[in-house]
């Protein structure tokens, strides 16, 4: 029940924050990369993302090695799937706000198969029967009735956001049905666990890439701002498989520029 | 002389593949390509026996000659390109020459038990190609990502590489844009690239 009613206040706030939004906020959903400097609260995000850089450092990074260790990967793909199989309600409810019928066909079918066949979700039996998964947040629907992306934010533990996808993931809790039925039920420990489960999960698939970029970028803050808004106008799309590569902007990469640049002095680096 | 008819003509054809532009590249080459420098990398990381050092020089010598550096250089330099002197541009282009090597050594260095293989292709408009390799680790699920093409008189070039809809030339961008901002402009941004390629290639050798 605590959770919930903490939720119900939290999906209210965002929906009056998304009404009260400035008209700047509420451009068309897509942003060229020049808008990515736009960053007004970019002190404060610089702030959170050390923390979590910090907690990710501290806790968590050695929560998931843990984890990796004493689960074998084809039980934590269990664990991946069942958790995603519990998403499957918010996702098919997103599809038909966004009026992706067949989207939501899919994954209407995909949950009863996976809750059958997949024995209560652990295994992705609809994929292997070809119905892929797909993900949808009340973010992407947001943005696909025109709502703009806010600014942009970084959440505690959750990470890079914006003020629109932070309330539809608000939103999206507060609609999901396994959290209301444990809600309902008094079952606090099975909300708690989920969440636990969820933050353990998803750190698991992104923490080496979350490395790598720490180790290859010179601004991990400003690399993660741009990868997330990319990712989001992708997903927001549905244009992240390869089919949509030849949608993908090209970047001018001017193969024609003078190549007496090309082979620089390579002395300097080797020693 | 059936063999040797067939030697001569070999050789007959070999001036021509000297000073004859490249044909058209179909997709099985653009798809060859990334397997050959892909494996070629995995080779060097496999090959424990040579010192690090000296397979440093190898993964440079292999990204410089397939990864389009000069051209990503300036791509990620974006605005600040224009204004940045001649002298300062093939510094540039150097030190991030440098920092690519190094980031995809140590990438293919801390693979163990991987393989990579080629999956789809297609065409970049008519600029060159699409090439979707495929990771598959043991116990994990597979990593795709998809590089992207240009075909230039010096063979195909990589140009980016696209993981589920992100550039990485694109966020090289954004991240180089944020640190001259940051750093206080040009000359700042190449002193800490000059002291990162450094402690990056120090903690590699170990």
């Amino acid at each position: 029940m605590r959770l919930r009613a903490t939720l119900t206040p939290l999906a209210g706030l965002a929906a009056l924050l998304l009404v009260a939004a400035p008209a700047a906020w509420a451009g068309p959903a897509a942003e060229d990369d020049a808008a990515a400097a736009a960053d007004p609260l970019e002190p404060i995000n610089r702030q959170v993302h050390a923390f979590n850089t910090d907690m990710r450092a501290l806790f968590i990074g050695p929560t998931v090695v843990v984890y990796r260790g004493v689960v074998p990967g084809y039980a934590r793909n269990r664990v991946s799937d069942f958790l995603a199989n519990l998403r499957a309600p918010v996702v098919f409810a997103n599809d038909l706000l966004q009026g992706e019928f067949g989207r939501a066909a899919e994954t209407f079918a995909r949950f009863g198969i996976n809750t059958t066949v997949g024995l209560f979700g652990s295994h992705d039996a609809a994929a292997e029967m070809g119905i892929p998964a797909h993900d949808e947040d009340f973010g992407q629907t947001l943005a696909v009735w025109g709502v703009g992306s806010g600014p942009y934010l970084v959440l505690p533990i959750l990470g890079p956001s914006n003020l629109r996808d932070a309330s539809g993931f608000v939103a999206d809790a507060a609609a999901d049905v396994p959290n209301r039925w444990a809600a309902n039920t008094g079952r606090d420990g099975a909300l708690y666990a989920r969440a636990g489960g969820v933050v353990v999960d998803e750190y698991d698939r992104v923490l080496d890439t979350l490395t790598d970029i720490e180790e290859s970028s010179l601004d991990p803050y400003a690399a993660l701002r741009s990868l997330y808004r990319q990712s989001r106008r992708a997903a927001i799309a549905n244009d992240t498989g390869f089919e949509a590569l030849e949608t993908l902007e090209a970047p001018d990469f001017d193969m024609d520029m003078n190549m007496d640049m090309d082979m620089p002095p390579p002395a300097s680096g080797q020693r | 002389m059936p063999h040797r008819r067939r030697v001569l003509a070999a050789l007959a054809l070999l001036p021509m593949l000297l000073v004859a532009p490249p044909a058209a590249a179909d997709s099985e080459s653009a798809r060859n390509f990334v397997q050959t420098v892909a494996g070629d990398a995995v080779a060097i990381a496999a090959d424990q026996a040579t010192p690090l050092s000296q397979r440093l020089d190898q993964y440079d010598a292999l990204f410089r000659q397939h990864f389009a550096l000069p051209q990503i250089s300036r791509f990620v330099l974006g605005r600040y390109w224009r204004g940045a002197s001649e002298d300062e541009q093939r510094r540039f282009i150097e030190l991030f020459s440098e920092w690519t090597v190094l980031t995809w050594a140590e990438r293919f260095e801390g693979y163990s038990g991987e393989t990579v293989e080629t999956g789809r292709v297609a065409p970049d408009g008519e600029a060159g190609w699409f090439v979707e390799s495929i990771i598959q680790r043991p116990d994990e699920p597979p990593v795709t990502a998809v590089w992207r093409l240009r075909e230039t008189d010096d063979g195909f070039k990589i140009v980016d590489m696209i993981v589920e809809g992100t550039s990485m030339a694109i966020t090289q961008r954004s991240d180089y844009a944020s640190r001259i901002r940051n750093a206080g402009g040009l000359q700042p941004l190449m002193a800490e690239m000059e002291q990162r390629v450094d402690r990056k290639r120090r903690n590699l050798l170990g």
